[in-house]
């Protein structure tokens, strides 16, 4: 499995995502589940699946998708499509 | 036994004997009893009982609680919502929940459990007598002490805890082992400082699936109904187990914190009726969204990914041949 998809993976399975409306530009406002405590969970299984820690003002500014995908590729996680 | 300042909320609550509750001026003060205490604490106070707390409550200054946590936190949410100009004193008759020492109300409502969290929950005064809990079963004070050791866990675990947190707790889990399962009037204290610490994280997974089987009518195989306390002792071990094999982190911070962590392990498993979880295997699977959808689901140490109900449901159990109770 690819990190793109060990991405996509996580982010269907911490936000209850159907996968067929899962897409790697989906805006945080466009995601019910991903309100603080959903910050909570992404953060915690970013961790677990990458070994990246979020610092709270990370999580916290993620507006979608792209952001976070742009801070793991920044930690040489190569997400990106 | 002091709180640390870590240990405290927020707001200051004041923690009082029996007798210095009965030599209280509290102006305008009346109690509200459990009914199977009801008689009991009437003799004990001075002041008088009222039957229930609905409207109008006769002209007070202080409200006496005297129940478990569900009594309690009634008597909180009155307060907060309709009567903030009453001082509350909240006296458990149960230990576990900690409901008396935490800004945090959990009630029943068709939907499921609703949480509410808020600062003015917190009762002004606790109190602890623990002669209350003289009739209260062996079996009943062992859940409530799981209840107890599931705050402390989850609350040191959880992904919100912070470094004073974390020691603090760690300090209060090293007491509770030490005072073991047993009937022990140490553990009033030792729950409600439990219960007011998890309010400054969060707890996790086991707090989750408490909600929701409770909620869904969940009994044991006499067809009681089981509570929170009940439910929470049973998945303690296999939801740390769980939390150990993915994400690791029950061993490391255990470790880091100076706990003896076979102890913990041990107490766990000790806590756990495996036969009980088995049988709420297919309850569990039928409300696992729910579960998936709890507040305190999505604060867990480790992702609880909709997969991991396998876990939870293996027809083999929890159980590691050979393994002392920690992971294998």
């Amino acid at each position: 499995m690819t990190d793109r998809e060990r991405l996509k993976a996580l982010l269907i399975d911490t936000f209850l995502l159907d996968p067929e409306e899962f897409r790697f530009d989906l805006q945080r406002a466009q995601v019910d589940t991903w309100d603080s405590l959903g910050v909570v969970s992404l953060a915690v299984g970013v961790e677990q699946t990458f070994g990246y820690h979020l610092t709270p003002e990370e999580a916290m500014s993620l507006d979608g998708v792209p952001a976070l995908v742009a801070i793991l590729q920044r930690e040489g996680i190569s997400c990106g499509g | 036994m002091a709180a640390s300042a870590a240990l405290r909320s927020a707001r200051a609550q004041a923690v009082w004997t029996r007798a210095e509750l009965c030599a209280a001026d509290l102006g305008r003060a009346a109690h509200w009893t459990t009914p199977s205490l009801r008689q009991r604490v009437t003799q004990a106070l001075r002041w008088p009982a009222v039957d229930s707390l609905a409207e109008p409550l006769p002209p007070l200054d202080t409200l006496i609680a005297v129940g478990g946590g569900t009594l309690l936190d009634q008597a909180k949410l009155l307060r907060w919502q309709r009567h903030p100009e009453l001082r509350l004193i909240a006296v458990p008759s149960l230990w576990g929940s900690g409901a008396e020492s935490s800004p945090v109300a959990v009630i029943n409502t068709p939907e499921g459990k609703a949480i509410t969290v808020d600062d003015g929950l917190l009762p002004e005064v606790r109190v602890s007598w623990p002669e209350l809990l003289e009739s209260v079963p062996e079996g009943r004070l062992r859940q409530g002490s799981g209840d107890a050791w599931a705050h402390a866990l989850e609350g040191f675990l959880s992904p919100l805890a912070g470094p004073d947190l974390r020691r603090d707790l760690a300090a209060l889990m090293r007491r509770m082992l030490a005072v073991g399962l047993g009937r022990d009037p140490r553990w009033l204290e030792l729950c409600a400082q439990a219960s007011a610490a998890q309010a400054r994280s969060s707890v996790g997974l086991v707090h989750g699936i408490a909600h929701v089987l409770e909620s869904a009518g969940a009994t044991d195989a006499a067809g009681q109904r089981l509570g929170h306390a009940a439910l929470c002792a049973t998945w303690l071990w296999p939801v740390l187990r769980f939390d150990e094999q993915t994400s690791g982190k029950v061993g490391r911070l255990l470790a880091e914190h100076a706990i003896e962590a076979a102890a913990v392990w041990a107490t766990a498993r000790a806590l756990c009726d495996e036969a009980l979880n088995q049988r709420l295997g297919p309850l569990l699977r039928a409300h696992w969204p729910t579960v998936l959808r709890d507040r305190c689901t999505r604060t867990n140490c480790a992702l609880v990914r909709p997969n991991a109900l396998e876990f939870f449901t293996a027809p083999e159990g929890f159980a590691v041949p050979g393994a002392s109770g920690g992971p294998a």
